[in-house]
């Protein structure tokens, strides 16, 4: 078992799940395109600068973020 | 908020729910698994099941990433932490994952350096900004994460940085979904099929299910309706006697998946033999590992791995969690010995967990609520 943590040094990913770790992937707009396939996105919490490689986004797209790595377009 | 909003209608809800319990035949019992671990937290969180009838019962599947990674994994990751050149970067749910000797999050606080990131790209920054040191990244999850990881590889690989590597811990689900089917403890009527999996992979690699094992599959999203509205196809698929793969989550999952992460994946990572899952055993071609073509950003290769098999805590049940045999309540160190803030095994760790959902969302089986409202009794 491990020791006991003082309250608050347990990371907390946006919202209740782990955004980065698991299945669930955050759906983000693209803001603008930025050199070796990254772009900035609005997460609705702010911006934040993710990899576009895989898919073919466009500025003003909706893309499937996990992992900071865009999976999919959503609702295209 | 567009796709968020017109997910969560609690008049469709209802409405979809008088549909479901309308398609049960009587005195027929139906067990559906949810495979993702993202669908547990919706339903918990949302508390689906009182929508349901007591004759449907939801099962969890294995699709929790931290909750499958075997102890002796979580062990070599130390040993691999441990070495004084190393810099270990992990994803923040793996943190307090424990291992035989406790977790990252203990480790780090012994001075290990362990740094918690939120994107493997961010374990390339840090690589850039740390020349002299090896930047080692524990890759864990399903084909939603391996693109990620496989990006970063190739990224890296262009930039001829010398100093990363990746301890390749990714998993494939269809083998899991298999030995499930296989297994002979467990009977099963239909799959909620993972969703953002197959925005990856696609609806095809379940068709073996509705066709070999005559079991019906509905991917599903990840918004209370779609997870409704999916288990309102699978009871329509049973009741007319089909089993068929659907795609309920269809405004994000192409029926063929993306290609171009499934080609980064191909081009970074193979098949291992075999690979050990908590509670479900060896499953052979069931996890991925780095590619001989990139053997230099191989952990397992440049570093000694002790690959020491762990068994679990003798206290807990997660192998029984995770197939779906026994409940999270019904495990003896539920929310006693082991909680989210001290976590004995996996499922309690990730908010995903099925342990750790229905811990934070106080829920119970339907069976003991008439049990618990007694006690409450004077």
């Amino acid at each position: 078992m491990t020791a006991e943590r003082p309250p608050g040094t347990v990371p907390e990913c946006h919202g209740d799940i782990c955004i980065t770790c698991s299945d669930v992937a955050v759906e983000v707009r693209v803001v603008r395109l930025l050199p070796d396939a990254l772009a900035v996105v609005d997460t609705g919490q702010g911006e934040e600068e993710v990899s576009v490689a895989l898919v073919a986004a466009a500025v003003g797209d909706t893309i499937l973020v996990h992992a900071g790595e865009a999976i999919a377009l959503v609702g295209r | 908020m567009r796709f968020v909003d017109e997910f969560r209608d609690a008049d469709k809800a209802h409405a979809l729910a008088a549909k479901i319990a309308a398609l049960c035949e009587p005195g027929r019992q139906y067990k559906l698994m949810e495979v993702c671990g993202g669908h547990t937290h919706t339903i918990y969180k949302h508390g689906l099941e009182d929508y349901l009838p007591e004759s449907i019962t939801l099962v969890h599947g294995p699709g929790c990433p931290v909750c499958v990674i075997p102890m002796g994994r979580v062990d070599d990751a130390m040993h691999l932490a441990s070495r004084p050149d190393v810099i270990m970067t992990s994803f923040g749910d793996m943190m307090r994952v424990p291992g035989s000797h406790g977790s990252f999050f203990d480790a780090k606080a012994n001075g290990t350096d362990i740094r918690m990131v939120y994107s493997p790209l961010d374990s390339l920054k840090i690589a850039r900004q740390n020349p002299d040191r090896r930047v080692v990244f524990m890759a864990i999850g399903f084909e939603t994460t391996a693109p990620s990881t496989a990006m970063t590889m190739l990224r890296a690989s262009a930039e001829g940085l010398q100093n990363f590597s990746v301890f390749c811990n990714h998993v494939t689900i269809i083998p899991a979904i298999k030995a499930i089917l296989d297994s002979p403890d467990l009977r099963l009527d239909g799959f909620i099929g993972p969703g953002h999996v197959s925005t990856v992979i696609g609806c095809r690699p379940y068709e073996f299910i509705a066709r070999d094992y005559g079991k019906p599959v509905v991917v599903a999203g990840f918004e209370p309706l779609d997870i409704l509205q999916s288990i309102y196809m699978l009871m329509l698929q049973l009741s007319q006697g089909r089993s068929e793969v659907e795609n309920q989550y269809s405004r994000v999952v192409p029926w063929d998946g993306n290609l171009v992460p499934l080609k980064a994946i191909g081009e970074t990572m193979e098949l291992r033999p075999y690979f050990e899952w908590r509670g479900l055993g060896f499953i052979s071609h069931s996890a991925l590992k780095v590619r001989e073509k990139y053997a230099a950003m191989d952990a397992e290769l440049l570093f000694e791995v002790p690959g020491v098999r762990v068994a679990d805590p003798k206290a807990c049940q997660c192998g029984e969690v995770l197939k779906g045999v026994l409940k999270p309540w019904e495990c003896k160190v539920f929310g006693t010995a082991c909680t989210p803030e001290t976590p004995i095994g996996t499922c309690m760790v990730s908010p995903e967990g099925a342990c750790a959902a229905y811990y934070n969302y106080g829920r119970m089986h339907r069976s003991r609520v008439p049990e618990a409202v007694r006690a409450g009794q004077p």
